[in-house]
């Protein structure tokens, strides 16, 4: 259907992937947690670094709205060093901290749940390794199997970790009785057909993303303006251009943007993507903006649902579907690596450079054997 | 085979009798016996005095007070709820049998048929399987 490489390999396989891990990690969320724990946890702090720590950003607002949990997405360096015995709340059976990290090898989200569980909160490790250090340290795992592919910067393990995080929030929300078994079945069907959706949007975006892809990359720069759930997307969509060719881009809430990035000069230089999913709180705010984008003269494209943003016609990109805004990063997160992976690579370079030259990071101590402070 | 849905707005009883006997009426059946049967696990149905409202509630109460709604049960695949519901869905059972005589339900006018929600609001259905004697 589409010429290939392996980050847009990785994207068009989302679909597939959904519809083969669903039901086991649906399945495995119903044990992951007791009935009497779901029922005294009271606040939650989702930890992982890179696309783990997105996933938790991305499922925040679920565990929050559905759960009724006050909720927070934290750094591992943020929990270990800074939250546990420093912030609040203190921290106490009634947290529950869960380390998000699909090799389970990461010092620092390992750091962070040991010291949590020390402090006396529960802890979740949601992990592909049972056995790794982070599987050992949690009081409890989550076993989620990522089906393996092609290396590339990765799409798959976002979306296992952040589906399997979203079927947790289901759970809390319907063992609390927050809702009825229906209710939770309707949501749990609407997380699914998040697969039908970017089947769609592949076919339908492709053409309009490809000149854009290039656009960002004769410009060398670029920016993802999103808020809310949105914003972990963007966070997503910025660390597979870093990934896959050094490209830096600059993330901005919608209402930031216009205290800061705003003033960027030479603006029609500065390819920028603002992203509305359907429903979304921050739709007004967006709308405002997307004007600003307009009479900047940036090259700007709105990702955003079936209608809305009608003035800007030329400039949208529209999900066929109604996705809610609570399961919207899975969706639009696949499509910023699938948009990510027709931005040309340039000549010679390598996804992480090669991890050659100075980005061989076997001369300084790196993700895995970074010192654990406890 | 006939299916009936109903849509529950709650836990708690809901009569079924009226729609029981027009199908028992459309069938044409004369001399028979008619078995309901409830496709839950959280459901169930009985036939009970429809004669006072405030006794819908007594059975009610009388069922949650047995199988009170608590978080501590073994099975935690579903929710509290759903765990209680099996249990009363046990007790209460989840068929009648009745009469058909006279092409008309066999049944006096201050008894009902009642379908039991357990773990309301949900979309349930109940089957009539109609025999001829």
């Amino acid at each position: 259907m589409f010429n290939t490489n392996p980050v847009r390999d990785q994207a068009l396989s989302v679909p597939g992937l959904i519809a083969e891990t669903y039901q086991t990690i649906e399945s495995s969320t119903r044990s992951a947690l007791t009935t009497p724990e779901i029922y005294s946890i009271k606040n939650l702090i989702l930890t992982g670094s890179g696309d783990s720590y997105n996933a938790g950003c991305a499922a925040a607002m679920a565990f929050s709205q559905l759960g009724h949990l006050w909720v927070r997405a934290e750094t591992p360096m943020e929990t270990s060093r800074y939250i546990a015995g420093v912030y609040v709340p203190k921290p106490e059976k009634n947290t529950l901290v869960i380390g998000v990290s699909g090799s389970g090898e990461g010092a620092r989200v390992v750091e962070a749940i040991t010291a949590m569980r020390a402090s006396g909160c529960r802890t979740l490790a949601l992990t592909a390794n049972l056995m790794s250090r982070l599987g050992k340290a949690a009081e409890k795992a989550l076993h989620v199997e990522t089906p393996p592919f092609a290396p590339a910067p990765g799409v798959r393990g976002f979306i296992t970790s952040a589906m399997a995080l979203y079927l947790l929030a289901i759970r809390f929300g319907e063992v609390k009785l927050c809702y009825t078994m229906d209710a939770a079945n309707v949501l749990r069907k609407q997380l699914r057909s998040c697969a039908d959706a970017l089947s769609k949007a592949f076919v339908s975006l492709k053409e309009a993303m490809i000149p854009f892809a290039h656009e960002i990359a004769r410009c060398g720069v670029f920016e993802i303006l999103a808020s809310g759930p949105a914003r972990a997307a963007a966070d997503f969509g910025a660390a597979k251009l870093l990934e896959m060719m050094g490209l830096y881009t600059a993330v901005a809430d919608v209402e930031e943007f216009n205290h800061l990035n705003f003033f960027r000069t030479r603006p029609n230089d500065i390819p920028t993507l603002l992203l509305c999913p359907k429903g979304s709180r921050a739709q007004r705010r967006c709308e405002e903006i997307a004007v600003a984008l307009r009479v900047l003269k940036r090259p700007y494209r709105i990702l955003t649902g079936p209608s809305g943003f009608e003035e800007h016609e030329d400039a949208v990109w529209r999900i066929p579907a109604d996705v809610p805004e609570l399961f919207s990063p899975l969706v639009q997160s696949t499509l910023m690596a699938f948009m990510a992976s027709f931005v040309p690579m340039p000549e010679g370079e390598a996804y992480y450079h090669g991890h050659a030259g100075p980005w061989n990071e076997s001369a300084f101590k790196s993700i895995k054997n970074s010192e654990i402070i406890l | 085979m006939v299916t009936i849905n109903i849509d529950t707005d709650r836990s708690g009883l809901f009569e079924i009798t009226h729609d029981v006997r027009e199908a028992i009426k459309a069938s044409g059946i004369q001399s028979g016996i008619a078995v309901l049967w409830v496709p839950h696990s959280t459901a169930g149905v009985t036939v009970i005095s429809r004669m006072d409202e405030l006794g819908f509630l007594d059975i009610e109460n009388e069922i949650n007070r047995i199988v009170p709604m608590r978080i501590d049960f073994e099975h935690q695949y579903d929710t509290p709820s759903d765990a209680a519901g099996h249990i009363k869905s046990a007790i209460i059972g989840v068929s009648v049998s009745l009469i058909i005589e006279d092409g008309e339900l066999l049944c006096s006018p201050g008894s009902g048929i009642f379908f039991f929600e357990f773990d309301g609001p949900r979309k349930r259905r109940y089957h009539l399987q109609m025999i001829s004697a």
